[in-house]
């Protein structure tokens, strides 16, 4: 079941500080639309020059989705220009241009506010798809409650931007590192205080116990994690995806998972939640293929 | 003490998945997490706040204290003494 695996993120994401200070300023100065338009730019130079990303990219589209060698070359430029856009309207609703979007909170919005209301701990459950943070400012007194747990090395990046560039989303970050165990006690003091706690279900670092599950055909593996916590601690899942549409729209997505049933043995229980999760990713990537920004061989087992 | 001790290996080796171990084999004073000792990881350290809710009716006030806490058989031993509810 549990094993170290290679394949895993290498714990930092390309992107250096000055291209972002770059495009704030860009954001600031003349607008979302100028921003686009400039990262049309960008994609040109990023395809031959991040080649392990573009050829991730590239093998995700031939392998995973089928595409043919014509339709994978469009892939890439949608891939990029879509993930760069997650980036400009990450920093433009940060920096209050939230009038310009639209956002739909879909059929499960409701019975989310009632779990969240419920007086329990809930555990969210995302992936390295579409735009997740867009919904932080959305979530106002529950953001508070809101904890992200996110690696060591990722925070240590977005903490100085952070701090540099914009307002904090208003959700709280618990760094993992395996070296202090302080993640766990957080995120099991969080959810005793019936707060909330948010995961990326897709990603892990070295060393890091993995499980492994068929995933777009092929097997992938998955960190244990999240899985093995929501599992043990008995609280509500709920699988979260913001996507971005067409027409400065963005669709929140909420699977509330069903609790496995409590008979289970260990070993079992993480599984059913894992099973349910890559149902939900992989429906959210059947209306969305070029939203997969995970940029890495995601199914080296 | 000693009693306590022992319930607490019997429920580290069932819970952990230790079965190869007896508690025999695990030293009061050795370090459970990390490369020294036992070896355990933070899925495990889960496993051990749930035993102490569980069954001894035990809530870590404050994450940043658990380490120590965590430290040993023996450090966990003293910690329950103290604040054991139940």
């Amino acid at each position: 079941m549990a094993q170290t695996n290679e394949s895993e993120w290498k714990g930092k994401t390309r992107g250096g500080s000055f291209g972002y200070r770059f495009f704030i300023l860009l954001i600031k100065g003349l607008g979302i639309r100028a921003a686009y338009g400039f990262l049309c730019l960008v994609v040109v130079y990023f395809i031959p020059f991040a080649p392990k990303a573009t050829k991730a990219s590239w093998q995700y589209a031939r392998r995973r989705l089928h595409y043919n060698r014509l339709r994978s070359i469009g892939f890439l430029f949608r891939n990029y220009y879509r993930f760069g856009q997650t980036l400009i309207d990450k920093v433009a609703i940060r920096s209050g241009k939230t009038k310009d979007y639209h956002f739909d909170f879909g059929t499960h919005y409701d019975e989310f506010l009632q779990l969240l209301n419920s007086e329990q701990g809930v555990i969210l459950i995302g992936a390295h798809v579409g735009n997740w943070e867009i919904g932080a400012p959305f979530f106002d007194d529950y953001g508070k409650r809101m904890h992200i747990v996110m690696y060591d090395a990722e925070y240590q990046k977005i903490k100085e931007i952070l701090e540099q560039n914009m307002e904090g989303g208003g959700y709280q970050v618990i760094p993992v590192n395996e070296d202090n165990l302080t993640h766990v006690f957080r995120i099991s003091d969080a959810l005793n205080r019936k707060e909330y706690v948010c995961f990326q279900g897709d990603r892990f670092t070295q060393g890091a116990q993995t499980l492994q599950a068929p995933f777009l055909g092929t097997n992938a593996s998955f960190p244990a994690g999240p899985y093995l916590l929501a599992s043990r601690l008995r609280v509500p899942v709920v699988f979260y995806f913001a996507l971005r549409e067409k027409g400065m729209r963005y669709s929140f997505n909420f699977v509330l998972a069903d609790a496995p049933p409590a008979e289970n043995k260990r070993g079992k229980q993480e599984t059913v939640l894992l099973t349910q999760y890559i149902e939900a990713l992989e429906a959210i990537l059947e209306k969305h293929p070029e939203q997969w920004f995970n940029y890495y061989d995601f199914w080296k087992v | 003490m000693e009693q306590l001790k022992q319930e607490l290996k019997e429920a580290l080796i069932d819970t952990l998945n230790l079965e190869d171990m007896t508690p025999q084999e695990i030293d009061d004073a050795a370090p459970l997490f990390g490369d020294e000792g036992l070896g355990l990881d933070s899925i495990d350290a889960l496993e051990i706040i749930l035993i102490l809710e569980r069954n001894y009716g035990i809530r870590i006030e404050k994450p940043s204290e658990g380490k120590e806490i965590f430290y040993s058989v023996d450090t966990l031993a003293q910690f329950i003494t103290a604040n054991r509810t139940k």
